[in-house]
């Protein structure tokens, strides 16, 4: 169980939640629905990193809503990502069509801005549609070290604290991520964990609690040399609310505090004129990380 | 400037279209109150009917009642809704006083005749739009787990439906639900949800009056766009002590009243909800230890100085609290009112009246003392209004008055709490604004058949610095002025028969930030500011009204068109709590919503209840929302049915029922899909494109008298059956992946309440 810290929505989510356990007398049934087809969109989304990877892309297109297959990958794009004079082209994976990816590795640069550049014929009328994307390298934050403790809130609870600073931005926002022996716990779109220090008072983390690990929940059980490892991304405002906005329209809302359903929103612009009728979904973004470990005894 | 000058000019305008109506003959005038002879409560909305004429009045929100008549005999007929009528004989020399007392349902003996005559004159009011709701035929309405629900009875009126299933939230032909002005004893009820809108905030044991304004909103009030729910408590038993209450499946309720000295009376009443001793009885712990509940009260204190002045002291204090040992959430209203009758000389009454209300609500996290922090918001006003009723002639009854209104917003301050809590403390500033209204209306009968109705409303909204952006601390840094013109014509095609017209304009100076249709406890009220214009709505009526069978039945039809400028809403995935600038986050478009309204209702005899029908239409479109093109707003149901029927079986036993039906609310669907980090994310159809499947549902009860008639302690059982076919009305509709075939979507829908049972026990001695 992941903790985010600080965020006034999360405390909403969670007093919604509690409200929900406490006021609802909800029951759940399947339904059949029947939608329109919506016009296929053209989905780019992919990121680089601080570590030294071959970073990617996915390129993907659109499906109708009750489709049963994976998504529709698009190939024979043209992409590369360019940093000032720096620019790493990006080829299309020949095990895995509609993934690009750098021929070499590379790190991204704190501070750099990053622009995604992509050419492809997405609707086939013979003409190449031109994407763009620019995402800015955030700081990353500091760890100096991570503590396991049992936790007040649960007998169950094994508490993770860390000791550190976060970067001296005026406001920084992050995801978390937890590893239990090299396996990623919150793997999924709804266990990513986002943050802002946008209420905190100080930038110094002096034993923050920042997850959970459940004892009861077999994945989560810990054994003596377990590897823990904590891993901290500095992202940008803009990827943040996409992701917050991915986990929120992919959950649903309920009526009492959801707003009206929306599309996400997205970095990926074209360049073709206005009237191009090709519609973009995804995000392309850049981030530092910063990770501690510590072995379980 | 110009618009300026004009204003005085159109209110002395008025004032003199008034003032030539004034009768040049020389009238007498009969004047007094007229009150329910048990409990000496004044009656609201009583008729005094001149027999055999057209001419005749109303008594207002204070049981007074003046007719002004040349010297002469007459029969003055006095009646109210489900109460026997009382004819009196009178010879008219002089000024004269007339109090009169009625006795509800039933014959009252002595020396009154008994008379079928004028049970209910809806035809020949000078209004339309409007229905009124007595405290007993609410009481009749099967309610959600035995509650009886002043709200939940509204929503079943023509023109009116509820916001989502169980939701006291409500919309008025197609309007938003923060566009409903409620006032209880004149003040304004911010939040009239209780339990997350399951229940309202009203307590049916202490409510004397209810009036629910469609259109054809008087003149003294305003403020919002689409309705006026006008709730009035009782003022207390001034005869006897008496006390009511109930136990029921969630809460437990007690109501006492009585006279205190010769002039005064009042009446405290109060409701708890208990849902959480149940919890004391769980297995987990920290289940054991939670709060769960609402409470509500409310006192009123009157008292009669002299025949002609009279003071009103009333409150409300309610408040809902949640929490878990790590979280929790509280939020209430505070309203109180204190009013002063005084009558100038029978033609000039007058009303004073100061008040408060206040809303806010407050939550706590504490999953750790690093990480625990609390969050409160809200909002003040405090008023002052000045009305006066002058009745020149028997054709002529003007009302003209003044109002004042301060409002302080509470955005929001919290943060950590205690030493170690590593969350700074927030203050978002504070905004202040100030409402002035001068309003005239004058209602007046020409030739006995065509009844006019004019008056104007001139209302000012100005915001006041909060000493920061280089404004000095209360300076007036924005003003708005708007003109609120009020017409309504009714044309009596004979006693039984009339057609009615009518044109109003409202204005919203102060609105809900509200992404969600149904409304939250945690949204937020803003105002109008420079980036923020005022809302404003025209709404056109016309409409047919009829009594049928010695007005045991009564039929309307009424057709209805509003236009809507500067409606406000939010745009895609707006940031609307601890935002400083919540202007980034609104849109502003147009609206407009039309539609016909049928009603046949039976007043009389052991079966009654009413039959309404809605044809409707509400469209918005707004900057930046659906791509700029119109698109359904989500009150937009073309379907609407409300059948409610109370039958007296015997003298013990009563069942009651009935039947709503409603189009699907307007949704945004799905449409396509992606995958993001493994997930599949929704691409949408257009804004509310699609509909969720049409709602319906049957509510029973069925009370039995337990104790005989004419016994001091009355005491009944009534047994409710909510949703009795178990129509599982979708709530929301959630879309989901299959845990073991994540390329695979499907539609679930969350239904919340199929076949309640409830048992209420109620008593009063």
């Amino acid at each position: 169980m992941e903790l985010q810290f600080l965020i006034p929505r999360r405390l909403l989510a969670g007093v919604c939640a509690l409200v929900t356990f406490f006021g609802l007398w909800g029951c759940e049934e399947r339904i059949r629905i029947h939608t329109d087809a919506s016009s296929p969109r053209l989905v780019i989304y992919g990121y680089i990193t601080t570590d030294t990877l071959c970073h990617g892309i996915w390129i993907t297109r659109s499906s109708d809503y009750f489709s049963t297959g994976k998504p529709q990958p698009v190939s024979g794009a043209v992409a590369c990502i360019r940093s000032g004079e720096e620019i790493h082209s990006l080829s299309e994976n020949a095990s895995g069509p509609g993934y690009y990816r750098m021929e070499t590795p590379a790190a991204g640069r704190v501070g750099e801005t990053y622009t995604l550049e992509v050419s492809l014929d997405f609707d086939g009328d013979g003409e190449t549609e031109t994407y763009q994307a620019v995402s800015f390298l955030p700081p990353p934050a500091r760890l100096d070290s991570i503590a396991l403790v049992p936790s007040l809130l649960s007998e169950y609870f094994m508490e993770t604290l860390i000791w550190g600073r976060l970067p001296d931005e005026e406001i920084n926002y992050f995801s978390m991520h937890f590893y239990l022996n090299d396996t990623l716990l919150n793997d999924s779109l709804q266990g990513f964990s986002l943050s802002s220090d946008e209420f905190l008072n100080s930038k110094e983390l002096r034993g923050l609690p920042a997850f959970y690990l459940n004892q009861r929940r077999k994945s989560e059980v810990l054994l003596a040399g377990d590897r823990i490892t904590f891993q901290m991304e500095s992202i940008t405002r803009e990827y943040s609310d996409f992701i917050s906005q991915a986990q929120s329209e992919s959950r649903g809302a309920m009526p009492l505090f959801g707003g009206p359903p929306a599309n996400l929103e997205t970095n990926i612009r074209s360049l073709q004129p206005s009237s191009s009728q090709i519609g973009v979904s995804g995000f392309f973004t850049a981030y530092s990380k910063a990770r501690i470990s510590m072995i379980y005894r | 400037m110009q618009h300026k000058k004009q204003i005085p000019a159109l209110l002395l305008l008025l004032l003199f279209c008034a003032q030539n109506l004034l009768g040049q003959e020389k009238n007498f005038t009969i004047s007094g109150t007229i009150k329910d002879r048990h409990s000496g409560e004044d009656l609201i909305g009583a008729e005094v009917l001149v027999a055999g004429t057209h001419t005749g009045a109303v008594s207002n929100a204070y049981g007074y009642y003046v007719l002004s008549l040349p010297q002469g005999n007459y029969t003055l007929v006095f009646s109210y809704l489900g109460y026997v009528p009382k004819e009196i004989n009178l010879s008219l020399t002089a000024n004269a006083k007339q109090d009169v007392t009625l006795v509800e349902g039933g014959v009252e003996l002595g020396e009154v005749v008994i008379s079928a005559e004028q049970k209910n004159n809806r035809p020949g009011k000078a209004e339309m739009s409007t229905e009124k709701l007595s405290a007993k035929s609410i009481k009749s309405v099967p309610a959600l787990m035995g509650e009886v629900d002043v709200i939940k009875a509204v929503q079943l009126l023509p023109g009116v439906q509820a916001t989502s299933e169980g939701s006291s939230g409500f919309s008025v032909r197609g309007g938003g639900h923060d566009q409903n002005l409620v006032l209880l004893d004149e003040a304004t009820v911010y939040n009239a949800s209780h339990l997350m809108g399951f229940f309202s905030v009203f307590n049916n044991d202490a409510i004397k009056d209810v009036t629910l304004y469609k259109g054809d909103i008087p003149a003294s009030f305003g403020g919002r766009l689409s309705s006026l729910l006008d709730i009035r408590s009782k003022d207390g038993n001034n005869q006897r002590y008496t006390a009511t209450g109930g136990i029921g499946l969630i809460s437990s309720r007690l109501t006492a009243e009585g006279p205190v000295g010769d002039k005064a009376s009042a009446i405290v009443s109060a409701r708890r909800t208990y849902a959480d001793m149940f919890l004391f009885f769980a297995r987990e712990e920290n289940l054991r230890n939670s709060t769960l509940y609402f409470y509500d009260m409310n006192a009123k204190v009157n008292y009669r100085i002299d025949p002609n002045n009279r003071l009103y002291l009333a409150g409300y204090l309610g408040r809902d609290k949640f929490g878990m040992r790590y979280a929790g959430m509280a939020f209430g209203n505070k309203t109180g009112t204190l009013r002063w009758n005084h009558i100038f000389s029978p033609l000039l009454f007058s009303n004073f009246t100061l008040m408060a209300s206040s809303y806010d609500y407050y939550l706590r996290s504490e999953i750790s003392s690093q990480l625990s922090q609390e969050f409160e918001s809200g909002l003040e006003d405090y008023a002052f209004k000045a009305d006066f009723s002058y009745h020149p002639n028997p054709a002529n009854h003007l009302k003209f008055g003044y109002h004042f209104v301060f409002h302080t917003f509470l955005p929001g301050e919290g943060g950590g709490i205690g030493e170690e809590s590593i969350a700074g403390r927030i203050a978002m500033d504070r905004e202040f604004a100030m409402e002035n209204v001068l309003y005239l209306a004058n209602e007046t009968d020409i030739a006995g058949k065509l009844r006019l109705k004019y008056g104007l409303r001139f209302s000012t909204f100005q915001n006041i610095a909060n000493g920061q952006e280089h404004q000095p601390k209360g300076s007036i840094y924005h003003h708005f002025e708007r003109l609120e013109p009020r017409a309504g014509l009714v044309y009596l095609l004979n006693t039984d028969q009339s057609v009615k017209a009518g044109y109003t304009r409202t204005v919203q100076y102060i609105q809900l930030a509200s992404n969600s249709s149904a409304g939250s406890p945690l949204d937020l009220w803003f105002q109008a500011s420079p980036d923020v214009k005022p809302q404003l709505c025209d709404q056109f009526t016309v409409g047919y009204f009829r009594n049928f069978a010695y007005d045991a039945y009564e039929f309307s039809a009424e057709a209805y068109y509003k236009d809507m400028r500067h409606v406000v809403d939010f745009k895609d995935h707006a940031r609307l709590l601890i935002n400083n600038d919540l202007t980034g986050e609104l849109r502003f478009g147009q609206g407009y919503s039309c539609g016909l309204e049928l009603m046949l209702r039976k007043t009389d005899g052991p079966l009654n209840g009413w039959i309404g029908y809605t044809l409707s239409q509400s469209r918005r479109r707004i900057d930046d929302i659906n791509q700029g093109r119109w698109y359904r707003s989500p009150y937009d149901k073309p379907h609407n049915i409300s059948i409610v029927g109370t039958y007296e079986i015997t003298p013990r036993w009563s069942a009651s029922a009935n039947w709503v039906y409603a189009s699907g609310t307007p949704v945004t669907y799905p449409t396509g899909r992606f995958q993001i980090e493994d997930s599949y994310v929704p691409v949408y159809s257009g804004r509310n494109e699609y509909r969720y499947p049409a709602y319906h549902r049957l509510d029973l009860s069925l009370t039995l008298q337990l104790s005989k008639p004419g016994k001091p302690f009355r005491h009944e059982l009534n047994l409710s059956l909510y949703n009795a076919y178990g129509r599982k009305n979708a709530w929301t509709i959630l879309f989901r992946q299959e845990d073991d075939q994540p390329d695979v979507s499907y539609a679930e829908k969350i239904y919340l309440f199929t076949f309640i049972p409830s048992l209420t026990w109620n008593f009063s001695f």
